[in-house]
């Protein structure tokens, strides 16, 4: 019986002193590689605060390995141009292998990550529709590629106007209905392109709600043969009634 | 075996339930009077408003008091903490040096038979303020190109200059519009050094208003809670205030331009809305209800409505299903008087213009809803009638009359009979500035039903309190000055708590 105690004591003691010795840190100890470290992004032009034809979007490239003590160059290329709604280079971004784009893939010495700046360019096309473009990471003398499941990032982007995903908590600004003529007044009028984010202050939507129906007011009193409406005749409005 | 001593324990449960049915219920169902239990009636306390350390002392009015039998208490809740009880005297009346902090508390006077353990109790407001600028009247006064405020109090102690000489605050640009006074719900966001913001809710605080100007003070402390830049959401471009009024649940309307902006009450960070949608041109006179706002449109000739903020919507005479009861004979409103405020009936006087025949007429009508009830009747006035010229003039809650300005006359103008009665005539020299039916309660309890007049002169201005007399309008016109001091005073609120 004292032996099957002692026998405990020495299994316990054992796992204790186990748990207390130094493990030296995991390295990485493969040839430097990259990937994506940022979400994939939808830009469009109609919520452009400038009325520039360009527009940069930032991705962010992360690398593995010891950072270096000098600038590295990395490769990006498009893996979708042949997809139908494939984003057409030198039409609808900086080309990748264009010298102003060549400067921005650099891992700067010292660093293991960088936010690369990707030029969007605003065709007359992107007023109908929404192009894709899909980067993939593509190994050089630099580095190789890293984390599979992130080596590639997809853009779309258009000048199209696009419904916030949260436009019915903007529901006491102006109310339910929504439409790319009714996005633009709203943008123009009250100076608001990023609709992320909700004021806190529940009296300052209904501000909003009435400074946009003054303004609606005066438009439609500007143009009594032509009120505000959408591209498929729907009257613009505002209205947001207390819902119980 | 089972079965059957299952079936002998249901019998007896059924048993000694036929059994409890039939008992002969000997419960006491003789019920005795509130009164009868506890007879003892305490008096309302009204509303108290102190500054903090200084001595309050309440002597409540009971009857069929016991000391022999009572215990008393005297305690308050902290309305922001309502679990937190304060106990401020077992004695019969309330004597002591108030020690609370500067709040919002109600004040609990309770009676108690501890024989019986029951107690009755009442309940009242009590405020407390870092100031003892609180209760009684507050004069808006012109000097050099700018407004000032005046206090006194309701036990005669007068302070001049409180934006300059006792807030240290910059002097409002402009001629006085009006000041108003909110006991609670108004909302203040308070900027930090580092950044961050601190809300401030349920605070009350006093709106002062110029044509040019503006700022909202804090009413316990009198500090600066806005000024002008920071009273809307958006300042409006062009400022010229007109008129401001607050109905019962503390929403109150600001006219700037003809253009109504309301700040909904105990909602948001204290600011003015955009104007209300619209290109009406709001006479500066809005009658308040207890939640819905009257304005009159010159524009449109339409009284409109509207209620914690929402859209107008144009009153109707609800059998001719017509909106057009004054745009008919494109009438102007000289003035919009008010005659009962409050309830969910509102009556009142418009002075107006003929728009077609150029004469003057009182309209006299009703308000409910966005309905006039009654549709309004138009008597004209006469072209000798002083009224036609004055552009002071008030109307009181019950008697059909219009009191107004004749240079230093007081003049009432009686609307069935179309006649003018002179009530004073002040010094020459004194120009009537201000006149408007006030009541309340002064410090000893009594209340008060005043026609409160202003005059200016040449040496200051004059404040004049003449009781109402009968129901006809008349007033005991022979009390002399409650106040005077410098400058051209022209708006006066009474604040009680």
């Amino acid at each position: 019986m004292m032996m099957k105690k002692n026998l405990y004591l020495l299994f316990w003691g054992l796992i204790a002193l186990t748990s207390c010795s130094l493990n030296d840190p995991l390295a990485y100890e493969n040839d430097p590689a990259i990937y994506f470290a940022n979400k994939d992004i939808n830009y469009s032009f109609f919520y452009a605060e400038s009325a520039s034809s360009k527009a940069d979007v930032f991705i962010t490239v992360h690398a593995m390995g010891n950072p270096s003590p000098s600038d590295r160059s990395f490769s990006l290329v498009q893996s979708n141009v042949s997809d139908a709604n494939a984003a057409v280079s030198g039409t609808h971004f900086l080309p990748l292998s264009s010298q102003d784009v060549q400067k921005r893939m650099v891992m700067p010495a010292g660093q293991s990550e960088v936010k690369v700046p990707i030029t969007l360019l605003k065709d007359p096309s992107l007023d109908l529709k929404t192009v894709k473009l899909t980067l993939k990471v593509a190994a050089n003398d630099h580095f190789k590629v890293g984390v599979l499941e992130c080596d590639t990032t997809n853009i779309m982007f258009s000048s199209l106007a696009i419904k916030p995903t949260n436009w019915s908590d903007w529901y006491n600004a102006f109310g339910d209905s929504w439409g790319s003529v009714k996005m633009r007044f709203i943008i123009d009028n009250t100076g608001i392109t990023n609709f992320d984010t909700i004021p806190s202050d529940s009296s300052f939507l209904y501000f909003l709600n009435s400074k946009i129906q003054q303004k609606l007011f005066e438009y439609n009193n500007l143009h009594p043969d032509a009120p505000l409406a959408e591209a498929d005749g729907t009257l613009v409005n505002f209205d947001n009634p207390y819902i119980w | 075996m089972m079965k059957k001593l299952f079936n002998i324990l249901i019998m007896c449960y059924t048993l000694l339930f036929l059994v409890c049915g039939c008992y002969d219920d000997k419960g006491n169902y003789n019920y005795i009077s509130e009164n009868a239990l506890m007879s003892v009636e305490i008096s309302a306390i009204d509303s108290i408003s102190i500054k903090a350390q200084a001595e309050l002392k309440i002597a409540p009015k009971l009857t069929n008091d016991d000391a022999s039998r009572y215990t008393y208490l005297w305690y308050t809740v902290d309305k922001n903490y309502p679990n937190t009880r304060d106990t401020l005297s077992t004695q019969h009346d309330l004597s002591i040096n108030c020690n609370l902090g500067v709040g919002s508390y109600t004040l609990y006077y309770q009676v108690k038979d501890s024989l019986r353990n029951i107690y009755k109790s009442v309940t009242a407001p009590l405020t407390v303020t870092a100031t003892d600028i609180n209760t009684g009247w507050y004069v808006l006064k012109a000097k050099d190109g700018f407004t000032d405020v005046d206090y006194l109090s309701l036990s005669g102690d007068i302070k001049e200059n409180l934006l300059a000489d006792v807030i240290n605050t910059e002097k409002l640009q402009g001629t006085p519009v009006s000041m108003i006074y909110i006991p609670f719900n108004y909302n203040h966001a308070v900027t930090n050094p580092d950044g961050t913001t601190t809300m401030l809710y349920n605070k009350s605080a006093y709106h002062i208003v110029t044509n040019k100007d503006m700022v909202t003070l804090n009413a316990n402390d009198l500090t600066v809670f806005k000024k002008l830049k920071d009273e809307f959401y958006e300042t409006p471009s062009s400022v010229n205030l007109q008129g401001l009024q607050q109905e019962s649940f503390n929403t109150q309307y600001l006219i700037n331009n003809g253009h109504i902006h309301y700040q909904y009450g105990g909602q948001g960070i204290g600011k003015f809305n955009y104007q209300m949608v619209g290109d009406q041109e709001f006479c500066p006179d809005l009658i308040c209800g207890e939640t819905e706002v009257y304005g009159y449109d010159q524009k449109s000739q339409k009284v409109y409505y509207t209620e914690f903020g929402s859209n107008f919507e144009f009153c109707i005479d609800s059998k001719k299903k017509s909106s057009t009861c004054f745009s008919d004979s494109a009438f102007t409103m000289l003035k919009l008087l008010p005659r009962v405020d409050g309830g969910y009936s509102t009556t009142c006087y418009g002075v107006v213009k003929h728009g077609l025949n150029n004469k003057y007429y009182i309209a006299d009508f009703g308000l409910y809803w966005h309905y006039y009830s009654p549709v309004p009747t138009f008597s004209q006035i006469p072209g000798t009638s002083g009224l036609i010229a004055s552009d002071v003039m008030a109307a009181p809650r019950g008697a059909s009359v219009i009191y107004y300005a004749a240079d230093n006359k007081l003049m009432m103008y009686k609307v069935a009979s179309r006649v003018d009665e002179v009530l004073k005539t002040f010094d020459i020299g004194e120009k009537v500035s201000f006149i408007k039916n006030m009541r309340g309660t002064n410090l000893d309890g009594t209340t008060f039903n005043d026609l409160v007049v202003i005059t200016n002169s040449s040496t200051g201005y004059k404040v004049y309190r003449f009781p109402l007399v009968g129901s006809a309008g008349e007033i005991n016109a022979t009390s002399s000055a409650v106040m005077t001091g410098t400058g051209a005073a022209s708006f006066i609120m009474f604040r009680q708590n």
